[in-house]
């Protein structure tokens, strides 16, 4: 019954909905994919997803053609300006900041790292009133940090803020992304790394702390066509999509009252898209994987809900040198071998088959630890994976889509 | 069936109406008590559920001075939070509030109804209302990008013929004017509905509607609740009205910058103690009408005792112990008072609904509540009234089966003790020395009210005796008068076991409605005197919206038209958790004297500060005394110079002249204007060309109007109880005659067979009647200026912090005499129309029936 399937934030947005009017009740399980399905649908018959009439945040929150006039549009290929690229994008409906790192202490147990940053547009640029009140926005902001230890134990925490009076935002130099007081800035004025990371999470079973620094990164590196990222065959479906697939990290993480000292790899994204919707699209598998030899690796494949995959899967090979080779759906293959079942009874595929004949690559991809689950408004799995093989290496999986049977 | 019980049913049956009277005593009583306990508790509830409306689940709040703060405190102050300051423990959520008060129509000229405009952040208040907003997936998104948009309560919608399917624009009328609204989508306040209409924007829109850009009236807090919830407290303050327990967290946090971070249960503690006395000072008008009562079933059982002396004599002869017969009459009375209980209680709630929009109404108008208010089924106030109804049921009834035990064997009458006198007195004294100890001053208005009931039992207790007195009196110097005068003084003197009950009910009612009443036009005089200063100016202009400064439109134009004004910018806040109004005051030209206020102690100087006398006292603070007021970013110590008169029940009045160098917040601005140079209209039209738009001139009359009008409506309650407590007390006196009429059948049975004319009988039943009446009238006067001097001087001193004029008006004494002559008139009427119906021959029977 999916139709409609978003990579990462497409996936936030019925939680938006959600949070912006406040339904606690809406922070059960399943608000996955169902969500996903019910907002689709409000944005198709302009009802709410409680079938209310008037209550079309749906709507306004994006799917196929449906409420994007007035937004810009992903549609072809432009040249990137830093630094002014790495601020926001208010004229698109969506867009992120996506760090995630894999680390590990001196004593060798591995943590892993996730902050995201999302922004997105309630309705397309309009008239500035000199008049308005100054909490007067059309942005919401969201951030996700999340934090997995090496006993297994994995912590997500969420917040959300409007785009006023700087409770949250992107600056795009000196660079600094934040809401509240969760943080990822320019160390250092005129220069882009290294960047500082600092979250503190109280409002989890097991409250932590993380304070990281990245630099020495590699890129940016263009993904897709010049950095134009199709998500499906529509011309229009489309995002601009530009990575930092390697940065040393380092720093420390307080878990449970106790400060380790960590380093390791990380990788970053920033995407911003207007309308990237496809019917029959139901969920992603996307792979970031750092590889032993100096090479990174991205592949994402878009499922459908006739359980093929979709033609616009794709990735990128960088190598050490910071040359990149996109990939296409032809050039790799993805295999899930296991599956672990989270309370509600969804499979999450956690050991997978990953071959890319070209790149001499063929191995299992297998999860650090199986929950490595964000259980937030809503779900998905964003964790630790590791690759064995003749060319090993880590980093990290994210899924979407799976839900109980 | 025993012997002893089918004797007690026979005289039960043969005295049904006496016992019928004495069970309506017990109903009428009860049904006040409940009456007015359930239209508190509806009237509490409605306060409460409109708080908890607008709250949700925050439980603390942050506020700065004028109840306001600059908007650009609220992402500091989330960030002090989420960086872990101590002050900010156990602190789950933070969300910014606008709201305000405002009228809501479906034109621009149509009817207004009344709803909270409520501002939030939808995304910063997820969890803290949520269950308010209701329409799940959608509204938020457009309430945060469209401007002007808001989601109505669907009773509200009903009320404006608005469908709940419906977009339609509404017309808000708030202090910043009239400005259009798109209701995108409604919701249901389920059992919440008791409370007011309820409107929720985002809080640009809240901001930009009421002109209040750059500001938030509050930010709210959810703290986990580290108290246990106030069920104990909650059922303590529904059995005793007046009663406020606040909650054991008690000062605020000073955060700095003039800001304060207080508990809302606190602030809610303090509304309710607003409340309480007036919902006290019902319930003690309640407990009189129970009082009236009781002495009803006191008098209803003695008569029956001293009717069946000659039976308990016999059955005391049979072996029946003292003891038996004593729980006999006890038992009689619980009967009574199970009937009358239930009785009352059908009745009271009956009489509530009625009382009930009589309470909300003055609520209303003493507090500022919007209070739609409904009844519930509250099983707190039905089971306090029932027990206190059987409880002083027996308590009534006791002096009656003492006396009932005491009858000897073969005795034929009741034993009236010897001594019965120095006990009375002793009585009193008891009574006199509690009424005075309870005028202590840190007893409050509670010890107050205690003391006039106190002196209203010293009343009842001295009644017989002074019943007593004057009829001797009378018949000391009567001498000369005819035989059936001097039968009629002492037929009456020899009544009085009975009557006296009756009559002393009857003081107590007389000498209430004396005392109330007094009060009342004493409060009503020195309301009128105080009005007519307060708005001496002919003309008065209301500014809308919320400004620091006289439009300089109107200021250019004023020295032309008027000799001088006032100029008033006013707003909210609070000194030592007072709710107090700041009026900043700037002068200009010939004004009166302290700006026309009424000084308790005083003046109005450039200085300091002056305050209204309620505050004063609330603040124990006088002139020469300090006063810390807050302004933007701390306080300021300023000298009291004075303390004015000010009968509102609202917050306290701070009058701060400009000269004393206060930052002026913005506000709620007015203009009075005095010396008129020539007429009106002129002026009118003058000023309302240079005036900004929704400026509202009015009129010196129409205001004055206004303000008599309010205070009516917040008296018709009190007159309403002061009317059934004094038709109990004529019932009383109908009960007494009825059962004096019935005792005397066989003597006039006697005087008819002699050859006295019909009419006699009449008369002495009228004539003794009206002696009674008037008898009582004559101790209530007295006692009724007793009461109001504790009323005036003590309770509402204590209570409200109102000083009164006194006021003596002559018809008020009339019309207690006239009332009093009434009510014996009317309650001897019937006796006295069965005696002349009799026949001579059917009054004998009777006689003999009764042997």
């Amino acid at each position: 019954m999916r139709r409609e399937c978003w990579r990462k934030l497409w996936l936030a947005l019925p939680l938006l909905a959600v949070a912006a009017v406040g339904a606690p009740d809406a922070r059960v399980d399943g608000v996955d994919a169902g969500g996903v399905e019910a907002a689709g649908s409000a944005a198709r018959t302009g009802t709410g997803s409680d079938g209310r009439p008037g209550l079309d945040l749906g709507a306004l929150i994006g799917g196929e053609a449906v409420g994007d006039d007035g937004y810009a549009v992903a549609d072809v290929s432009r040249p990137f300006d830093f630094p002014a690229d790495h601020g926001p994008h208010p004229d698109f409906r969506t867009e992120w900041w996506y760090l995630v790192s894999h680390l590990a202490a001196a004593d060798g147990r591995d943590y892993g790292v996730q902050f995201t940053l999302f922004r997105q547009a309630l309705a397309p640029p309009g008239e500035p009133d000199p008049d308005a009140s100054h909490w007067r926005t059309r942005q919401v902001w969201m951030a996700h940090v999340a934090v997995s230890g090496p006993d297994g134990r994995h912590q997500a925490g969420e917040r959300f803020a409007r785009g006023a009076l700087g409770l949250a935002g992107v600056r795009a130099a000196p660079f600094a992304a934040w809401l509240e007081d969760w943080r990822l800035e320019a160390v250092h004025d005129g220069q882009k790394f290294p960047l500082r990371l600092t979250a503190r999470v109280d409002d989890v079973p097991r409250p932590f702390e993380v304070e990281l620094e990245f630099d020495a990164a590699r890129g940016p590196i263009l993904q897709g066509d010049q950095g134009l990222s199709r998500k499906s065959e529509r011309a229009g479906n489309a995002s601009y999509y530009y990575s930092y697939t390697r940065m040393q990290a380092r720093g420390r993480i307080r878990l449970d009252g106790v400060d380790v000292a960590v380093e390791g790899l990380g990788w970053m994204d920033r995407e911003w898209s207007t309308s990237v919707l496809d019917p029959g699209q139901v969920g992603w598998d996307w792979f970031a994987l750092h590889l032993e030899d100096g090479r990174d690796l991205m592949v994402f494949q878009i499922r459908r809900d006739d359980g093929s995959i979709d033609g616009a899967s794709a990735g990128v090979v960088v190598t050490e040198d910071g040359e990149s080779r996109p990939l296409t759906r032809a050039d790799f293959s993805l295999e899930p071998l296991a599956s672990w079942k989270d309370e509600t009874g969804a499979a999450w595929p956690v050991s997978w088959r990953l071959t890319v004949p070209s790149l001499g690559i063929s191995g299992r991809v297998e999860a650090r630890h199986p929950d490595q689950l964000n259980r937030l408004a809503v779900r998905y799995w964003e964790g630790r994976v590791c690759l064995d093989g003749p060319v090993p290496g880590c980093g990290y999986l994210e899924m979407t889509g799976y839900t109980s049977p | 069936m025993s012997l002893l019980l089918r004797s007690h049913l026979r005289h039960l049956w043969r005295d049904r109406w006496q016992t019928l009277l004495a069970v309506f005593g017990i109903a009428i009583g009860v049904a006040v008590v409940l009456a007015v306990d359930l239209a508190n508790a509806a009237s509490r509830e409605a306060m409460r559920v409109a708080t908890q409306q607008l709250d949700g689940t925050a439980t603390h709040a942050i506020t700065g001075a004028g109840e306001r703060l600059a908007d650009s405190h609220y992402p500091q102050l989330r960030l002090r939070w989420r960086q872990g300051d101590p002050r900010f423990a156990d602190v789950r959520a933070m969300a910014p509030v606008v709201t305000a008060e405002v009228r809501l129509a479906r034109t621009p000229q149509g009817p207004a109804w009344p709803v909270q405009l409520l501002g939030v952040d939808p995304i910063a208040d997820a969890g803290m209302r949520a269950p308010v907003p209701g329409p799940a997936g959608g509204g938020a998104g457009r309430l945060i990008s469209e401007a002007g948009t808001a989601l109505l309560d669907v009773v509200s919608l009903r009320q404006l013929g608005v469908g709940p399917d419906e977009e339609a624009t509404l017309w808000v009328r708030s202090a910043a004017g009239l400005r259009p609204i798109r209701v995108i989508a409604s919701f249901d306040p389920g059992d919440r509905a008791l409370g007011q209409g309820l409107m929720i924007t985002d809080i640009a829109t809240a901001q930009e509607l009421l002109d209040r850009v750059g500001w938030l009236s509050r930010i709210d807090l959810q703290r986990e609740r580290v108290t246990s919830p106030p069920g104990v407290a909650a059922v303590l303050e529904r059995l005793f009205p007046g009663l406020v327990i606040p909650p054991a967290e008690t000062e605020g946090v000073d955060l700095g910058g003039g800001l304060r971070l207080t508990s809302l249960a606190e602030q809610a503690a303090d509304t309710r103690a607003l409340a309480a006395s007036f919902q006290l000072n019902l319930a003690a008008l309640g407990l009189l009408a129970l009082l009236v009562g009781l002495f009803l079933v006191h008098g209803a059982l003695t008569h029956a005792v001293m009717r069946r002396a000659r039976a308990f004599g016999r059955l005391r002869a049979l072996g029946v112990q003292a003891a038996e017969i004593y729980r006999m009459v006890l038992a009689e009375a619980v009967v009574m008072g199970v009937l009358g209980v239930l009785a009352g209680l059908l009745l009271g709630r009956w009489l509530a609904s009625g009382l009930l929009l009589l309470v909300a109404g003055t609520l209303e108008n003493l507090y500022g509540q919007v209070a739609v208010v409904a009844l519930a089924p509250d099983p707190v106030p039905m089971a306090k009234a029932a027990t206190v109804g059987i409880v002083a049921t027996l308590l009534a009834a006791l002096p009656a089966a003492l006396r009932a035990s005491r009858v000897p064997p073969n005795g034929r009458a009741v034993a009236v003790k010897r001594g019965g006198g120095r006990r009375r007195a002793l009585l009193i004294l008891v009574l006199l020395v509690t009424g005075a100890v309870c005028l202590h001053p840190r007893l409050g208005y509670v010890g107050g009210l205690l003391a006039v009931g106190a002196l209203l039992l010293v009343a009842a207790a001295l009644t017989p005796a002074w019943v007593r007195f004057c009829l001797r009196g009378l018949l000391r110097w009567l001498t000369l008068a005819p035989l059936h005068v001097r039968l009629l003084l002492r037929d009456s003197e020899r009544g009085l076991l009975r009557s006296g009950v009756a009559a002393a009910a009857l003081v107590i009612a007389m000498a209430t409605a004396l005392g109330m009443g007094l009060m009342v036009e004493s409060f009503r005089s020195s309301v009128d005197r105080w009005l007519d200063a307060r708005l001496a100016a002919p003309l008065h202009l209301q500014f809308a919206g919320e400004r620091r400064a006289l439009p300089d439109g109107v200021a250019e134009v004023l020295p032309q038209a008027v000799r001088g004004h006032v100029f008033r910018v006013s707003w909210s806040d609070r000194i030592d958790r007072q709710p107090v109004r700041v009026s900043h005051v700037s002068v200009s030209g010939v004004v009166p004297d302290d700006l026309g206020l009424a000084m308790v102690a005083g003046s109005v100087a450039d200085h300091g500060v002056a305050i209204s006398e309620p505050l004063a006292r609330r603040l124990e603070v006088g002139v020469g005394s300090t006063l810390a007021l807050p302004v933007p970013g701390g306080r300021r110590e300023l000298a009291v110079t004075g303390v004015f008169r000010e009968y509102g029940a609202g917050p306290g009045l701070i009058l701060v002249p400009e000269a004393a160098g206060v930052p002026v917040l913005p506000g709620s601005a007015a203009l009075e204007l005095h010396g008129p140079r020539g007429d009106l209209d002129t002026i009118i039209a003058t000023l309302t060309a240079a005036a900004p738009e929704g400026t509202r001139v009015r009129h010196q009359a129409d205001l004055l109007a206004q303000a008599r009008a309010v205070f009516d409506r917040t008296f018709r309650v009190t007159s309403v109880l002061q009317a059934i407590a004094g038709a109990v007390a004529a019932f009383g006196l109908f009960a007494a005659l009825t059962a004096l009429g019935l005792e005397r059948r066989a003597q006039y049975g006697v005087l008819r067979t002699l050859g006295v004319g019909r009419l006699t009988p009449v008369v002495q039943n009228l004539g003794e009647a009206l002696l009674l009446a008037t008898a009582a009238v004559l101790l209530a006067m007295p006692l009724g200026i007793g009461v109001a001097i504790i009323l005036i001087e003590v309770v509402n001193v204590r209570a409200f912090g109102w000083s009164l004029d006194w006021q003596f008006p002559p018809w008020l004494f009339l019309q207690a005499l006239l009332v009093s002559l009434l009510a014996g008139l009317l309650a001897a009427a019937l006796p006295a129309w069965s005696l002349y119906r009799a026949t001579p021959a059917a009054l004998m029977t009777e006689v003999r029936g009764e042997a």
